[in-house]
């Protein structure tokens, strides 16, 4: 397991307010990683620490080896892709122009980047959307157009290292069948060697999504393994305070969780 | 989108300048026929072989027509370019020198220079590089000072985890820095003779009678440094508008991109205002038009705005030579009654999208 984004003893405190513990985590290329646990329990404090975002009151955050602080920003930025949980993009960007975006970090020139821009566009089912404003976009095909941003930001292997796309609740304003597109173009992702972290609050889909489920309460990790190994009615029952039924996914064997 | 293409529209905005630029040379009080400016240009060396009143007309136009019309078009170049950067900068469209006070923040400074440098910046013609280059350095400070006010007060009100530009503390900030603006101006004015409170008033309302040549080689130099240095910025604003987190993990390096847009924009504030004052609203109406036409990157949006900027205040300039001559109408009151309805339409527009 080739460890390339970690956190070593980093924790967060805003205001004398401690919004993450001193949190140890090993996030490995090729793997995914899911991020559950109720609301306040600090999964995006965690994810912004990650990201560099908010700076570590303890601490450091390491990147393919390196201090997250030591990097140059558009070296950084060609192997760490963060897709945030709203976008406040206010301008009427056309479609294609928002997805563009995500090459900002290289020097890959117009015609290279066009066809990356075409190509993450396709993989989120985004093609038809090409030429829209943004501004006039559902939630959901806003996240989407989001999501193939991010995608085209890490499209192709980085000469410096180990690439991390990071998410936010990605699933939040999806229907159903985009939440599947969504399993399938980060589990893409991750066979070609890239890191994947994302914060969810859907158990069961976290569950047939990731390698490894990483569940948080009060600002600490107090659960890290495979889905099955986490998801124990009794941690459930701890952790969010309801009793859940657990049976085993009838065609993947993953756990499920009914409530 | 229903969009022109962003290159054909910087062609088409350069060529439309060209009978605007004509125009802001051929109208006024007095009404020069075309031929005049062919006769400039051809008999430039060989005055002494025409007759007087084509004389008196080369005259007017060398002296008075093309230093007026280009200070127009320079100026308005700057406030529209300003504009589109620091719309980029606050991420919103309402984000306009004028109404968040940097015009205002720029003459106090410019009060501030002529009432405390004392009796010989009148001295008289050989001091008059000296005496508008303080005032330019004034009004850059009181801009600049005005930008970085504002900037803080609207960013830090909402929050480390929605690090969206307030609208609302923004435009207060504004109101707050305008009076604040407007208190010095006043208390200056009280302490100042005769002479001063005619230059001082000269800064309240944007007026380009005062064109001559120092002026439009001033504004001239300082377009040309933010032009080059916002076109630098282009690829970084657009990633800006994403927020400043986004920005931040696509590698920009957003503290220095928000100094120099600072900065940039308190030289071309403070240089236009020191030249023609505080002349409303082209920052707010330009960039918004541009950004209907051609969408809102800032590779386009920016040069577009400086060409429609320029077309637009040698127009209104012309416009206000001609509509109560003799007399002339300041350039400011034209501008402001073509912005403040574009403004109330802006401001309907948030509304309805924040709620």
């Amino acid at each position: 397991m080739r460890v390339a984004l970690c956190s070593e003893g980093a924790s967060l405190t805003i205001q004398h307010k401690t919004l993450l513990q001193t949190t140890d985590l090993q996030l490995a290329a090729g793997e995914i990683t899911a991020i559950c646990g109720p609301n306040g329990a600090g999964k995006t404090s965690l994810l912004r620490v990650l990201t560099g975002d908010a700076i570590t009151s303890t601490g450091r955050i390491c990147l393919n080896d390196q201090s997250l602080g030591d990097w140059a920003a558009a070296d950084r930025a060609q192997t760490l892709a963060v897709l945030p949980q709203h976008s406040s993009l206010e301008f009427a960007f056309a479609v294609e122009d928002v997805v563009a975006l995500g090459r900002t970090p290289h020097n890959s020139g117009y015609q290279h980047d066009r066809q990356v821009v075409n190509a993450a566009l396709a993989a989120i089912d985004g093609e038809q959307l090409r030429q829209r404003n943004y501004m006039a976009l559902s939630g959901g095909e806003q996240q989407r157009v989001q999501l193939a941003r991010v995608l085209a930001q890490l499209w192709e292997p980085s000469p410096h290292g180990e690439r991390h796309l990071l998410l936010d609740e990605p699933t939040a304003s999806l229907d159903l069948a985009h939440q599947a597109l969504l399993l399938n173009v980060l589990k893409n992702f991750a066979a070609q060697g890239v890191g994947i972290c994302v914060v969810m609050h859907d158990l069961n889909l976290a569950a047939r999504l990731a390698n490894r489920l990483v569940i948080m309460q009060s600002g600490a990790i107090v659960a890290s393994g495979s889905p099955a190994e986490v998801l124990q009615a009794e941690l459930i029952a701890r952790v969010f305070g309801v009793q859940i039924e657990l049976v085993t996914h009838p065609k993947h064997g993953s756990p499920l969780v009914i409530l | 989108m229903s969009r022109i293409n962003p290159r054909t529209f910087l062609w088409l905005a350069a060529l439309a300048l060209v009978p605007a630029m004509l125009s802001g040379l051929l109208l006024g009080p007095i009404t020069i026929p075309f031929s005049a400016i062919i006769d400039t240009f051809v008999h430039s060396g060989l005055r002494t072989e025409l007759n007087v009143e084509l004389q008196s007309q080369l005259l007017i136009l060398s002296q008075i027509r093309l230093p007026r019309m280009l200070l127009a078009a320079l100026v308005g170049a700057s406030l529209a370019i300003c504009g589109a950067a620091m719309q980029g900068l606050f991420r919103n469209p309402l984000a306009d020198p004028s109404l968040i006070g940097v015009s205002a923040g720029a003459s106090a400074g410019a009060s501030f220079v002529i009432v405390f440098s004392g009796g010989w910046l009148q001295a008289g013609q050989s001091h008059e590089t000296l005496g508008l280059s303080l005032m330019a350095a004034g009004a850059f400070s009181g801009g600049f000072i005005a930008v970085l006010v504002v900037y803080r007060l609207a960013t830090s009100a909402s929050g480390p985890l929605n690090r969206g530009t307030s609208v609302a503390t923004m435009l207060l900030a504004g109101i707050a820095i305008s009076a604040l603006a407007g208190a010095c101006n006043s208390a200056l004015s009280f302490v100042a003779d005769n002479d001063m409170l005619r230059r001082i008033s000269l800064w309240q309302m944007g007026r380009l009678d005062g064109a001559n040549w120092l002026r439009v080689t001033m504004a001239g130099s300082a377009l040309l440094v933010i032009v080059v240095g916002f076109l630098g910025q282009s690829k970084a604003l657009n990633a800006l508008l994403l927020g400043e987190s986004e920005a931040r993990f696509l590698g920009i390096d957003v503290e220095q991109l928000k100094r120099r847009v600072v900065l940039l924009t308190a030289l071309g504030i403070g240089v236009s205002v020191a030249v023609a004052g505080a002349i409303v609203f082209v920052g707010l109406v330009v960039p918004h038009i541009v950004r209907l036409l051609i969408g809102p990157d800032h590779r386009f949006l920016m040069p577009a705005s400086a060409l429609l900027g320029a077309l637009l205040l040698v127009l209104a300039d012309a416009l206000s030579r001609v509509i109560v001559a003799p007399a002339e109408l300041p350039v400011g009151i034209v501008t402001a009654l073509l912005g403040v309805p574009f403004f109330f339409s802006l401001l309907v527009r948030q509304r309805t999208r924040v709620t």
